[in-house]
């Protein structure tokens, strides 16, 4: 018996308006509202609410054989709750059928699981799962990172928080010649996470190549690929994609939602073959090997590791000042600045400033809402430098001695 | 392959773009083995002067006088504008009978077809169409409303041009923006022009930076003609804005031009003026050592054909930010591109440049690979395609005599 386990991740940055230097705002409200709003619009209608109606009236039509399992960022709940409740009310019925899984991330979807010290990853788990046990009634017990970024100290972090497993990319670093269909775990000594792998060969077929023009394999049916999964030796098979495949990056008429309809059905009709969520898959199967992953993988670009985040100097001056405002922040305790320092930790806004060649460049700038990674890297900054200097006269005004964040200000002028 | 090309500049009598490109396409259609004789004005400024040709071997220079005691490159630096300042009747006067010369001065010499460039060269090339029924090919290097920044074009200029577009066989736009211009403004058929891109020549500019020195900190270089086109006092205004925040930033305005006065005048009015050096023009063989001493290159044009000077810049390695109405930038990546009319967001562009070492970094590595891309020898084989094409379709014709 092999088993399915369908993961989608549901996600939506706070996107940044326009910030000009000399034109500082009053608040550190730095988001585009209207623009936010617009593209959530759009993801509901064209996404979240007929894709959860599909998964709804499949589990129904099953029995409850069919299961997924999600996870919402913490972000992406922010804005439903304030926006769309109607989205997140079409979640909660799906959590109500008890075939619905909820994972836990970061609650900002940020790469703070990739920084050396500090507290801010553990903070930000935390507070997700608390969201997530509020929202839908039960504390996550399955962990994923952001864009399923993992590394071994990952790997014991999210251990130590008591998580049971944790899913990310199967990449071939990370088997070498070893298959993804099984659960592995860890190699750090008492690390007791069993370590779930996305099958990329055959998440990817559905998520990136469904409607590619000239792919050998179009079209590509519910029947068809059920007929591969069947013939894929192993004891689980890890579809692990974006939840937007279905009617923002596949639109409607490419059939996406046809062969998840379609689906479930021919799955039962093979008797090799069954859905399961990943907790049972914890429950059920017992770990075949261990992973190592001294260098973080992810399920981005064609490198697969976080090369699209941190590839160029912009995104590492980002990353980096980012973190190095950690002290500040805290010193200063005050909540807005706190959420908006937050918030600019979203993996998104770094994404945003990749330079890479072609091929992932078409994708960076098919999400990205700027015309260029310079501007986005130069809107980021400005961001980041009113943040600072707000922190930072909040600091005086409360008469603390300045806590020097470890690095000097901004680079000086060339020269 | 003969052909008989019109042209107004040829090293070292150049203003811009138009003296480059007949240099760079002469040169490499030579090497295609093509032969050319090139037609262009002769320069009466003074004994001592170098004469071209005598750099070029690769062609055959015909001088054809424009007008006794009378340049057009005289004053601006040989303005296509009828806004040079002292031209007005004069200028048009020295088109007028340079085209009549050419015409007289004309020989066929076996040629398969004419090229001409720009509209200056257009009444002479449609008459001496006319007369030897050779087809024509017109590069428009620029338009009237370019030139004229879409306020008060000349009509009469406009007239020609459009004569030019819709008489030659071929049109070939230096971008696609000039070729959507064409054929919006004069109804070019779409199916006679095409857009092919000028090169830079990479060797030139591609030098180690200058060590700066303190007061070169945070220098930001406009490099143009200083006339309404090419935005100077859109450049101005965001130089303000900029040394509100960046006190230290320094200003470089190099060119003549007719808005000189104006330009130094609103420098000394904002209280500007001890940022913001004005170089006057600066020689060819200095214009290397300019761009190195930049940290920022700005091209703000009101409507720029395409915009060589933001090829040289990325190729000496210096972050570059561009007007949207311009055609270089359509091709460009790893630049900054901003409305001209903006000031604000310019200014914001310059302070990001400026203020980040990793951002010059990025633009400076990624800017000088991607301008790689542009080379002459693509922009000499993609016109020579437009010659064979031309031919393929054009019945031989007897040269009739003059």
């Amino acid at each position: 018996m092999t088993s399915i386990c369908l993961y989608f991740q549901v996600h939506q940055p706070r996107r940044l308006r326009r910030i000009q230097s000399f034109k500082p705002p009053t608040e550190p409200d730095y988001w585009d509202a209207e623009e936010n709003e617009r593209i959530l619009d759009r993801a509901a209608e064209k996404c979240y609410l007929p894709a959860n109606e599909t998964i709804r009236d499949l589990i129904h039509e099953t029995d409850g054989r069919f299961k997924v399992a999600f996870s919402l960022s913490g972000v992406f709940l922010d804005q439903a709750r304030r926006h769309r409740p109607d989205v997140l009310a079409s979640f909660r019925e799906l959590a109500r059928t008890g075939n619905v899984e909820f994972l836990a991330e970061t609650y900002y979807h940020s790469l703070a699981g990739l920084w050396d010290e500090g507290t801010e990853f553990e903070a930000q788990v935390r507070r997700h799962g608390e969201a997530i046990e509020r929202e839908f009634g039960h504390e996550p017990t399955v962990f994923r990172n952001t864009e399923l970024i993992y590394d071994d100290r990952i790997a014991d972090q999210v251990d130590g928080l008591g998580y049971e497993a944790i899913l990310t990319e199967g990449s071939d670093r990370l088997l070498g010649w070893r298959s993804p269909n099984h659960l592995y775990e860890p190699q750090s000594e008492g690390n007791d996470l069993s370590v779930l792998l996305k099958n990329y060969q055959l998440s990817d077929d559905v998520a990136f190549r469904f409607s590619t023009p000239g792919w050998s394999e179009q079209p590509l049916t519910a029947d068809k690929f059920t007929a591969w999964l069947d013939e894929t030796p192993g004891e689980t098979i890890n579809l692990f994609m974006d939840y937007e495949t279905f009617g923002e990056h596949q639109w409607p008429q490419t059939g996406i939602f046809d062969f998840l309809e379609a689906l479930p059905r021919h799955v039962d009709e093979r008797s090799g073959l069954s859905f399961a969520s990943p907790s049972e898959l914890v429950d059920e199967l017992d770990p075949v090997g261990t992973i190592e992953a001294p260098q973080a993988v992810s399920w981005a670009d064609q490198e697969r590791d976080v090369s699209a985040w941190l590839h160029n100097k912009m995104q590492q001056e980002c990353f980096a000042e980012l973190q190095r405002l950690e002290p500040l922040v805290h010193a200063v305790g005050d909540r807005d600045l706190m959420q908006a320092w937050r918030l600019l930790q979203t993996s998104d806004h770094l994404y945003y400033c990749s330079t890479k060649g072609y091929g992932d460049q078409e994708i960076h700038e098919y999400f990205s809402p700027y015309d260029s990674p310079y501007v986005a890297y130069i809107n980021f900054m400005n961001a980041l430098g009113d943040l600072k200097e707000k922190a930072r006269r909040r600091l005086r005004e409360q008469g603390e001695t300045e806590i020097e964040a470890t690095a000097p200000a901004q680079a000086p002028l060339p020269g | 392959m003969k052909v008989a090309m019109i042209g107004w500049e040829f090293p070292p009598f150049i203003a811009g773009g138009l003296g480059v490109h007949s240099l760079e396409l002469t040169a490499g259609l030579a090497r295609s083995g093509v032969d050319i004789d090139f037609y262009m004005p002769r320069m009466e400024t003074g004994e001592d002067q170098p004469q071209p040709g005598s750099h070029h071997d690769h062609v055959e220079i015909n001088e054809v006088a424009a007008a006794p005691a009378e340049s057009p490159y005289a004053g601006t630096g040989g303005s296509q504008t009828s806004e040079g300042a002292g031209y007005g009747d004069d200028f048009n006067q020295a088109v007028d009978r340079y085209n009549d010369r050419v015409v007289d001065a004309f020989d066929a010499h076996d040629a398969d077809l004419l090229h001409c460039h720009d509209w200056i060269t257009v009444p002479g090339a449609l008459e001496i169409r006319r007369r030897t029924g050779l087809p024509l090919v017109f590069t428009v290097h620029s338009t009237e409303y370019d030139r004229s920044a879409g306020l008060d074009p000349q009509h009469w200029i406009e007239t020609i041009e459009r004569r030019g577009v819709h008489e030659a066989e071929r049109v070939i736009a230096v971008s696609e923006y000039t070729k959507q211009l064409v054929e919006d403004r004069y109804d070019a058929d779409p199916d006679t022009v095409v857009a092919i891109h000028n090169g830079v020549d990479l060797a030139r500019w591609d030098q180690p930076p200058e060590p700066r020195t303190e007061q070169t900190a945070g220098t930001v270089l406009f490099l143009s003609r200083l006339v309404r086109q090419k935005g100077p006092l859109f450049f101005l205004e965001a130089a303000e804005r900029v040394l509100e925040q960046a006190p230290q930033a320094r200003f470089v305005v190099t060119g003549k031009g007719s808005m000189l006065r104006e330009c130094l005048e609103h420098t000394i009015d904002r209280g500007i003026a001890d940022r913001v050096h004005f170089t006057g023009f600066v020689p060819e063989e200095e214009l290397a050592e300019v761009y190195q001493a930049s940290d920022v290159y700005v091209l703000p044009s009101v409507s720029e054909p395409f915009g060589i000077t933001v090829l040289e810049a990325m190729a000496s390695g210096v972050p570059t930010i561009v007007s949207k109405t311009s055609g270089v930038g359509e091709a460009l990546d790893h630049v900054l591109t901003v409305d001209f009319w903006d000031t604000d967001e310019l200014a914001d562009l310059i302070l990001g440049v400026l203020d980040h070492e990793p951002l010059r970094s990025e633009m400076r590595t990624r800017g000088g690979e991607e301008v790689r891309q542009f080379s002459w020898d693509d922009t000499c084989r993609e016109t020579l395609s437009v010659y064979e094409d031309l031919l393929q379709e054009t019945p031989t014709v007897e040269v009739t005599a003059r």
